[in-house]
């Protein structure tokens, strides 16, 4: 059984040699963020379905704004993060922005699903369709394939040596696709309206609607970083697992190489 | 550290025969379950190769999506008139809001058709909508983008629909709120 060359330095021999290693999936960190995701979102929910009104036009179909725009940007920021770490995994070759890369990543998928998944939900009732081929839906279906891409590449080049190299190169050339898909709805004519909320200029929604999607903006943030610090933990874990399962087929080979020492002596005095 | 495995025997495990066994002292090829580890991650690594060539060939066909209808999304209703003999009789997409102006306001509808008058930057084209019911948010002043073409390359030639998708603004406000539409030909309109 041999170790996965991975190409990289093992975290404790670079620079953070020092600094303890995670020994479990959660830190204090983590709890902590947890317990403040899950207060946010709970007041998100009291927020955006109780005390938010419903929209003049959409009724209660607005609604699913507080979850599908807080959703597309952690999904920006998610893949923003990847294509930055994969930058530092090219410049500093360490195993640990390899695996924030990956880890980001898989969460990014996940909250892109949720982001597709609610405006599709939002789609039929209000356009009249689950789905059409307009420049914002298509570039963000692309950005979805583009990183399970990715991940499939982490799979299939697992255990190459020169896995952290390509897949770096793969993530921040899926990541250009967050600026296009950001920009989409205004370099080309779509179906999908424009920006809601603007960070200069005015927004096109205001009082308690306004206050509900901030919230869940912010509970979708901690609910990133709280992801992300679990998933990084469990992937540092499972590569110590190919570490200490080298350790322990070394130290069975040796017990049975004592074992095997003590044995013939009698075994063949016995035989003759 | 514990050794399993049962190829190994102790002192006090004695052959059929009541001989001690031989014991082996050549180095150990590795156990069946070594190499069954070892061909799950290969096939494993194929079946990740198949969906990465799967998702290779899905961004494949959503960039010549992309390159293709989608940056193309609609013509106005302007342009479509502009572009007619071009377009013929083929099919595209065709945005405007539905108009409310005295003379255009001829929403008729019944069980089979819609007609009614599409209007964008000065221009209002003729629509006759057959299809399924129209989603719930059609009526007047509402922007829409309609799928269909034009009857013929007649100037007066009506556009021939046969999807309607309402092109929803960005703008959010509560109900109740005074319902300013910033259209010309639909100024205000109380809900």
């Amino acid at each position: 059984m041999t170790s996965i060359d991975t190409g990289l330095r093992a975290a404790p021999k670079t620079v953070d040699a020092p600094t303890p290693a995670p020994i479990g999936t959660g830190s204090r960190g983590s709890r902590i963020l947890g317990v403040i995701t899950l207060a946010l979102t709970g007041l998100g929910v009291l927020y955006g379905l109780v005390i938010s009104p419903p929209d003049a036009n959409q009724s209660n179909a607005a609604r699913l704004l507080y979850i599908h725009v807080p959703s597309a940007i952690v999904a920006y920021v998610a893949f923003g993060v990847t294509a930055f770490a994969s930058i530092m995994v090219l410049w500093k070759k360490t195993e640990t922005w390899d695996l924030i890369a990956a880890s980001s990543a898989e969460i990014g998928i996940v909250f892109t699903m949720v982001c597709l998944a609610t405006g599709m939900l939002w789609g039929r009732p209000i356009w009249g369709v689950f789905w059409t081929w307009d420049a914002r839906l298509t570039t963000t279906a692309l950005l979805l394939v583009l990183f399970v891409g990715y991940v499939a590449l982490r799979r299939a080049l697992a255990g190459n040596p020169n896995r952290a190299k390509w897949c770096a190169i793969a993530g921040i050339f899926a990541a250009i696709d967050v600026p296009i898909v950001h920009e989409s709805t205004t370099w080309w004519v779509t179906l999908h309206q424009g920006q809601t909320v603007r960070l200069l200029g005015e927004s096109q929604i205001g009082g308690t609607m306004l206050f509900s999607l901030l919230i869940m903006m912010v509970a979708g943030m901690c609910g990133y970083v709280w992801m992300l610090i679990i998933r990084f933990r469990v992937a540092f874990l499972a590569e110590r697992v190919d570490e200490t399962a080298f350790d322990a087929a070394i130290a069975e080979r040796r017990s049975e190489a004592e074992k095997s020492r003590a044995v013939p002596t009698i075994a063949t005095s016995e035989a003759q | 550290m514990a050794v399993s495995g049962d190829d190994r025997v102790g002192l006090d495990q004695l052959d059929a025969d009541g001989e001690p066994p031989e014991f082996d002292l050549t180095p150990r090829e590795p156990r069946p379950s070594d190499s069954g580890a070892r061909g799950g991650r290969n096939r494993r690594r194929w079946i990740a190769a198949v969906v990465l060539l799967v998702v290779v060939a899905a961004a494949a066909f959503l960039v010549t999506k992309a390159l293709g209808s989608a940056t193309d999304y609609f013509y106005q209703a302007d342009q479509a008139v502009a572009h007619r003999s071009d377009l013929g009789t083929q099919r595209f997409r065709v945005q405007g809001t539905v108009a409310n102006t005295p003379s255009a306001a001829k929403l008729t509808e019944n069980s089979q058709k819609i007609e009614f008058q599409l209007a964008a930057n000065g221009v209002t084209v003729p629509v006759i909508y057959t299809g399924s019911d129209p989603p719930a948010l059609f009526a007047r002043c509402e922007p829409v983008v309609i799928v269909g073409h034009w009857q013929s390359k007649a100037d007066d030639a009506p556009f021939i629909g046969t999807q309607i998708i309402i092109k929803h603004t960005e703008s959010y406000t509560a109900e109740h709120a005074d319902r300013m539409k910033s259209d010309p030909e639909c100024r205000v309109t109380p809900s």
